[in-house]
């Protein structure tokens, strides 16, 4: 999963995660959220390799039920009566439906983070505005160089001189802001030499659009329009309060369950097996 | 390449010109090396040879270019074809990973993507960069940093490149496949180089026109030999800063010799007496005594089974090539870093950085170096005498030549009055002026009864004023031994004289120790 995705184009797998963003974000509906919660968890669960690191999200999913529960009122059947307030199941299911929402998309971060290096950032954007490129590519050399400094700093002054660390601290902002405008006039003079703002900048990056990112791409935003649509059409209201109402889980509900976990689930398929699925 | 007439240069705020009547030509593919003592103008007159690099202020005279003014260069034309290197490896990198740093260049020419890909390949095969090429820039070291700009100049194809003290701030190691880096351009593709350095070792026999500024005139120029004999002249201030073999040369009433082998056969016929400088055996109380200290990182252990000595008054040089764990032993010792094993320490510590910066908190020098005082004021007087730092109190630390920095350094962290000084690479990027200069401010302070303890790559150095040096292997300290015997018995690991000296019935070990008879 993390292999297929940081592998392929950065475009492709950047329009895959957004359509799984957007129909995490939009979906309340139960069945499309526990199919989402099924999905991303095992993937979560999978390259987390130990069950436990799960418990946090239950927790978060648990809390957010007894929150709701208690805090709001409607609802018609009584779950739990104690102290003069009811708790009805109705708010329990909402408050519970809407950590799950939560908890997809930390999911969903998860998987991004793994799969998206710094350049896959660097080069959409820079690809997009080329302007904006170099600046995100100048702050990602940036930031650590300065935290590597400031930690020096630190050190050094921590070994020297016996002082607070609130001393200590704005001793370190103001050298490392000195330091800083220093080594920033090399850099000026580094990019002024090699003609930075001569002619019109091009842009180089390493990825290639190929014929799998582009079969990659158009399944992940045909699987996302059939999701879409069936949001719209079938899943965009449903209604906890005052009762919780169910319609039949029919084959229509059936197809959309699984068109949801198939694009989820999408770049498996392109993993081995999903290279001949391309080929023909 | 270039014709430099009549050139002369003041900077916008200074009283003194920094550049006087300046006139030489450099040829096409030729090496040439801009030397001479720090604050000569040499990176003032090599910044002139670069239209945006050059310094504002009033300038008289004309340089040309390939018969263009340069000022009338076109921008595009400019940078491409003549490539600057910076002294600092990590201050001048732009982007994030090594392959955008490398094809910074050609996005700024607009060159088309085919083409840029297939010079950014080119690139890292030729100059040997396939291990690194997809790292982050910030994960570098120093040396690699440094090869990492020069493949980056290398990839814009340009016609001259101008180094600015490339390798100041590289280890022995860095050093050398940078040098190697340079010659290969210079040789395969004619490249014309201007390199600026004030360190001529390893460098000065591979240039083929030596020009040494002080005071921002040439003082002497021409063939490496030539420009030796010059200085030769000049007398002994000059003659410090030539590399140890020129002058051993001159000892033994030679002609300047760059090679070892003929250095060696000249010495072997001549006679000569060797003077050994005065090593008296230190015999003060033990301050630090280390018994079997166990450190590292992760998995890997860096020290095993350390023990060492030190004597007050004592100046002891660890040497060791890169990774071996020099930098580790001060932390631990200093307490920064987690380590097992006994160490008992009478009085305190304190260590200087390989940065001096680190130390800088103020905007002027004199407020920096009271700051956090722990010994009297008068005390402070004494060092910025003994320093030579009286004409530099006004000024913003950072504006201070590498050396100056460097002392400035020593006497904030001689201010916390530690007993015991550990001195991380004191000696880098400084000019060899200095060097010796530190030194003896060192043996003083030893005199005084404080006790050093000093990592460092320079063997000269550590030849001339340490009481003991020990080599960093597996993790311990071999071979203990005064500096004449351990640099005399080392075969591989010593000095360029001692190298030429060795097998002969009085072997040498610094050039200043060689006497004609």
């Amino acid at each position: 999963m993390k292999t297929v995705l940081s592998r392929l184009h950065p475009a492709s797998a950047f329009v895959y995660l957004a359509g799984i963003l957007i129909m995490a974000a939009l979906n309340r509906h139960p069945w499309m959220t526990c199919t989402q919660l099924l999905c991303l968890g095992g993937i979560y669960l999978y390259y987390e390799r130990r069950p436990g690191k799960i418990l946090p999200f239950i927790g978060i999913i648990l809390l957010s039920a007894v929150l709701n529960g208690v805090f709001v009122q409607r609802g018609n059947t009584a779950a739990v009566t104690a102290a003069g307030r009811t708790v009805t199941a109705e708010a329990l299911l909402y408050g519970g439906n809407a950590g799950i929402l939560l908890v997809n998309v930390l999911f969903l971060f998860s998987l991004w983070n793994r799969c998206f290096r710094q350049e896959h950032w660097v080069y959409l954007f820079g690809s997009a505005f080329p302007k904006l490129g170099v600046i995100l590519s100048m702050a990602m050399n940036l930031i650590p160089k300065y935290r590597k400094q400031a930690e020096k700093f630190s050190n050094v002054r921590k070994e020297l001189y016996k002082e607070s660390a609130v001393r200590r601290a704005a001793a370190v902002c103001s050298m490392e802001l000195t330091w800083a405008f220093e080594s920033s006039m090399d850099q000026l003079d580094s990019m002024n030499a090699r003609g930075y703002g001569t002619v019109k900048r091009s842009h180089f990056h390493l990825f290639q659009f190929g014929k799998r990112d582009g079969c990659f791409m158009a399944a992940a935003v045909l699987l996302f329009l059939i999701n879409l649509y069936g949001f719209w059409k079938f899943y965009a209201h449903f209604y906890f309060y005052p009762e919780v109402r169910w319609g039949g889980f029919d084959l229509k509900d059936f197809c959309f369950v699984l068109c949801m976990g198939i694009q989820i689930l999408l770049p498996l398929l392109f993993w081995e097996g999903g290279k001949k699925l391309c080929i023909r | 390449m270039y014709q430099i007439k009549h050139l002369s240069f003041q900077y916008a705020m200074a009283e003194k010109e920094a550049l006087r009547d300046i006139s030489m030509e450099i040829e096409e593919g030729t090496l040439t090396l801009l030397t001479g003592p720090s604050g000569s103008g040499k990176s003032t007159l090599l910044r002139h040879l670069k239209k945006e690099l050059m310094p504002a202020g009033r300038r008289s005279g004309s340089i040309w270019y390939k018969g263009t003014d340069l000022k009338q260069l076109e921008p595009e034309r400019s940078a491409a074809e003549i490539g600057y290197l910076f002294q600092n490896p990590s201050h001048q990198m732009v982007m994030d990973t090594v392959w955008h740093e490398i094809a910074f260049g050609l996005e700024n020419l607009g060159t088309p993507y085919g083409q840029m890909k297939r010079t950014v390949a080119e690139i890292v095969n030729y100059c040997n960069l396939q291990r690194i090429y997809d790292r982050p820039v910030c994960d570098l070291s120093g040396g690699e940093k440094q090869l990492v700009n020069l493949a980056a100049l290398a990839a814009m194809h340009p016609k001259v490149l101008l180094l600015d003290e490339p390798a100041a701030w590289l280890d022995p190691a860095g050093k050398k496949s940078f040098l190697a880096m340079v010659e290969m351009l210079q040789k395969e593709f004619q490249m014309t180089i201007v390199m600026a350095s004030h360190d001529l070792e390893d460098i000065m026999e591979k240039a083929d026109q030596c020009i040494f500024l002080k005071d921002g005139q040439i003082l002497a120029e021409g063939t490496p030999v030539h420009a030796a004999e010059k200085l030769w002249e000049q007398g002994k201030d000059m003659e410090a800063f030539l590399p140890q073999t020129i002058r051993l040369s001159k000892r033994i009433k030679g002609t300047p010799d760059f090679s070892m082998a003929s250095l060696r056969r000249t010495m072997q016929k001549v006679p000569y007496e060797i003077i050994y400088r005065k090593e008296c055996k230190v015999s003060g109380d033990l301050v630090l005594k280390v018994r079997g200290m166990y450190a590292g990182c992760q998995e890997r252990e860096i020290l095993k089974n350390f023990s060492m000595d030190l004597r007050q008054g004592e100046f002891l040089a660890v040497l060791g090539a890169n990774g071996s764990g020099k930098t580790t032993l001060l932390k631990c010792i200093s307490g920064q870093m987690k380590r097992s094993g006994k160490v008992r320490m009478k009085g305190r510590c304190a260590v200087l950085p390989q940065e001096a910066e680190l130390l800088f908190a103020k905007d002027r020098l004199e407020d920096d170096l009271k700051e956090n005082m722990r010994e009297e004021p008068c005390q402070l007087e004494e060092y910025i005498d003994l320093f030579g730092l009286r004409e530099q109190l006004g000024r913003h630390p950072y504006d201070l030549s590498g050396g100056q920095q460097q002392m400035a350094a020593l006497i904030k962290v001689l201010m916390a009055d530690p007993d015991i000084l550990m001195l991380d690479e004191p000696t880098k990027g400084m000019d060899r002026f200095h060097k010796m200069k530190l030194g003896r401010i060192l043996k003083i302070l030893c005199s005084r009864g404080k006790s050093i303890l000093c990592v460092t790559h320079d063997m000269e150095f550590a030849a001339a004023f340490a009481d003991r040096v020990g080599m960093m292997f597996d993790g311990k300290l071999e071979g203990m031994e005064r500096p004449r015997d351990f640099f005399t018995g080392n075969y591989f690991y010593t000095t360029m004289v001692a190298k030429i000296t060795r097998d002969m019935p009085k072997p040498a070990v610094l050039p200043e120790e060689v006497r004609y008879l």
